[in-house]
């Protein structure tokens, strides 16, 4: 994570905030949560594909690492640590709750800042664009969530929040090359889970 | 390289990670390998289409809430400075105390303290503050959000002034044309500060009439402030513009109730509209007379309905064939709540209790002519159901009255219909409580936001957008509709 200067720059930031934080500082935790809750809250959410949940685990993190940053070595970034953290409480809490009827778990979700944002004015307004990449998505989507565990957390870091797979590994603390061979799996498995979709996606 | 070798090095060279020779040497089998191009290419399109994907973005209030809630827990420094120290402190003390009394016993001189009282204050000196401080994360949170200040709570005559001619319209407007009158309710809008009285309602026509006679009547509590409805509409206007709608895209709109002629709160309820006037139709309402109280119609994308509850409101929902089935999320969106719900069937369907069921995930039952209350605390939201999978009405009028004990308070509850299997058959879902809702409000002079049950994608295959099929009943209603980014704006013409 510290190979990109920018990164690193971001990463150093961070750690002048956790220093203040352990001063005594509360304004910096908050400055840290500012920075990093949406980052959280999306990864949660890939993960949970529910909202609810998705805030819950979020939440639950920022908690976890507040009463425990004493602790941090600084051994990785805060945000690797953070990712760790929301990674594993998202475990925890789908092991927790087992498996959400689907009903509750995407009908259920209609927040209305649920959905981000679309840039294209033009598509928004022709409502046939917009199902079909509506459509796409959703499709995707449970794609996404059908995947085991092992793999979707894998194509969550890497592809939906754009981690390297150098970050991913640390966050999930396994060797790079199991990163990518199960990135390769995950894509594979997508791949064939979304043939019979193939059309709506080449739209 | 084999191809077994090729497929390996994929994923890596898709995401631009193999380099020099390397890829080259991929790149060589590649060219002369169709089976792997192809491959390439679906792994490929694989990533791009997950890369693709919208991420959804938090609520936008959801980095104050963990900030929020992080001020329920101690600082680093603070578990010290808070609980341990005086735990050590106190510690420390009840030693010293008891090396004072041991050592004054053993010296066979009786103590200047009593025995028997200063160890009783030496374990209280340690236990108080241990227990006073391991209490302290168990606290409940502060409520989320900035305060409001408090808006007095009007007086009974606020209603009458403002509300009751909207409502009484209303009453009548709703009526699907050709039907008899609803039975009288007690649920009445007018009188938003005798909740009591309100929420003491049961089954239709049981409620006194509303008249001049109960104004004389002692209200319960602190007696009320003189209420001048100009006024408390330029609190409420203050007190709901830019925090109500924190998202910049609600920011950028008019405070509600917004209207191009002034503040429309304070002239709606005179704009014409007089106990004996004829209840203005739709057809009326397309054509449009110059009135002061034009309505503002906001879409956004996705669309929450909210409305402000500063009046107390019926909800009129006209139930056809379909949708057989409707709910409604309620979400305190400022702050605690208790919201009195009433549901009341036409008559004739009146006895088939059995056809209203909680919904999947729904918290609170409703009854037909009786009161559900919901308590929210703020940012909470609860849902409630009324479902008659088991036997579709045919027809008939449900109302569902809403109201909350203090009605002049900026707030706004959020009202969507819930997304259920029903409505994967169509629109009915959405459009009659948004017709309903449309006339309510373009009658009583309030900006509206609505929602469409869902992205419609979720649905599996459904039969239109709901946005389309909304967009179309605003234009059939005679609003303007205009998109400007996320936002969509439905205006009548003036």
């Amino acid at each position: 994570m510290a190979g990109h200067p920018q990164m690193a720059k971001a990463a150093a930031a961070d750690w002048a905030l956790v220093e203040r934080f352990r001063q005594g500082d509360r304004a910096a935790f908050d400055e840290l949560v500012v920075r990093y809750s949406e980052h959280a809250y999306k990864l949660a959410r890939n993960l949970t594909g529910h909202q609810q949940d998705a805030e819950d685990a979020a939440q639950e993190a920022f908690v976890r690492i507040y009463r425990s940053l004493s602790r941090f070595r600084g051994a990785s970034s805060f945000s690797t640590w953070l990712y760790r953290v929301v990674v594993n409480v998202c475990a925890d809490e789908m092991k927790h709750r087992g498996r959400r009827p689907i009903a509750a778990s995407s009908l259920g979700d209609s927040d209305p800042d649920d959905i981000a944002p679309r840039a294209s004015t033009e598509d928004a307004l022709n409502p046939v664009h917009e199902l079909e990449r509506s459509q796409r998505d959703e499709v995707v989507r449970k794609a996404v969530e059908s995947l085991p565990k092992h793999l979707k957390v894998v194509v969550v870091l890497c592809d939906m929040q754009g981690l390297s797979y150098e970050e991913a590994a640390a966050v999930l603390g396994m060797r790079m090359g199991t990163v990518k061979s199960r990135l390769h799996r995950a894509r594979i498995a997508l791949r064939d889970a979304l043939e019979p979709y193939r059309e709506l996606l080449l739209a | 390289m084999n191809c077994r070798h090729a497929v390996g090095l994929i994923t890596e060279y898709v995401d631009g990670r193999l380099k020099g020779v390397r890829a080259r040497e991929l790149e060589e089998h590649l060219d002369s390998c169709a089976s792997c191009r192809s491959a390439l290419e679906a792994l490929k399109a694989v990533a791009q289409t997950v890369r693709s994907l919208p991420s959804p973005a938090p609520p936008r209030d959801f980095t104050a809430r963990v900030i929020d809630r992080l001020r329920t827990e101690p600082t680093a420094k603070g578990i010290y400075a808070r609980w341990l120290a005086p735990a050590l402190g106190a510690a420390v003390l009840a030693l010293v105390l008891a090396g004072v009394l041991e050592f004054a016993q053993r010296s066979g001189r009786p103590p200047a303290l009593r025995p028997t009282a200063v160890p009783q204050q030496a374990m209280q000196t340690v236990k108080k503050p241990v227990a006073g401080q391991i209490a302290v994360p168990g606290q409940p949170p502060k409520a989320v959000g900035a305060p409001i200040p408090e808006i007095e709570k009007p007086a009974a005559k606020a209603g009458d002034k403002t509300a009751a001619l909207p409502a009484q319209e209303l009453d009548r407007v709703a009526l699907p044309r050709g039907m008899a009158a609803p039975p009288q309710v007690g649920v009445e809008p007018a009188r938003p500060a005798k909740p009591s009285r309100r929420f003491a309602f049961a089954p239709p026509g049981a409620a006194p009439a509303p008249g001049p006679g109960r104004e004389s009547q002692p209200t319960p509590g602190p007696p009320a402030p003189t209420f001048d409805a100009a006024q408390t509409k330029d609190k409420l206007n203050r007190g709901v513009r830019p925090e109500a709608f924190a998202a910049p895209s609600y920011a950028t709109a008019p405070p509600y109730p917004s209207a191009p002629g002034g503040p429309p709160g304070a002239t709606a309820p005179s704009s014409g509209a007089t106990p004996g006037a004829q209840a203005p139709s739709m057809e009326e309402r397309e054509a449009p007379k110059p009135e002061k109280r034009t309505s503002v119609l906001r879409l956004r994308e996705p669309l929450p309905i909210i409305l402000p509850t500063a009046k107390p409101f019926r909800l009129l929902l006209t139930r056809s064939q379909s949708p057989p089935y409707l709910a409604v999320r309620l979400k305190a969106l400022r702050r605690a709540e208790k919201i009195s719900i009433t549901l009341i069937q036409e008559p004739r369907q009146l006895p088939a209790r059995g056809q209203v069921a909680p919904t999947q995930g729904g918290a609170a039952q409703l009854v037909p002519g009786q009161v559900s209350q919901v308590s929210l605390s703020a940012g909470e939201e609860q849902t409630i159901g009324l479902a008659s999978l088991a036997s579709r009405p045919t027809g008939g009028i449900e109302q569902i009255s809403i109201s909350s004990p203090d009605m002049l308070e900026s707030r706004f509850l959020l009202i969507r219909p819930l997304p259920s299997s029903a409505i994967r058959q169509g629109l009915g879902g959405l459009e009659q409580p948004a017709q309903a809702l449309l006339r309510l409000c373009s009658l009583a002079g309030v900006t509206l936001l609505v929602e469409p049950p869902l992205p419609y994608a979720s649905y599996g295959a459904p039969t239109a957008p709901p946005k389309a099929s909304l967009l179309f009943l605003l234009r059939q209603m005679g609003y303007h509709v205009e998109q400007e980014g996320n936002l969509w704006t439905a205006q009548r013409p003036a």
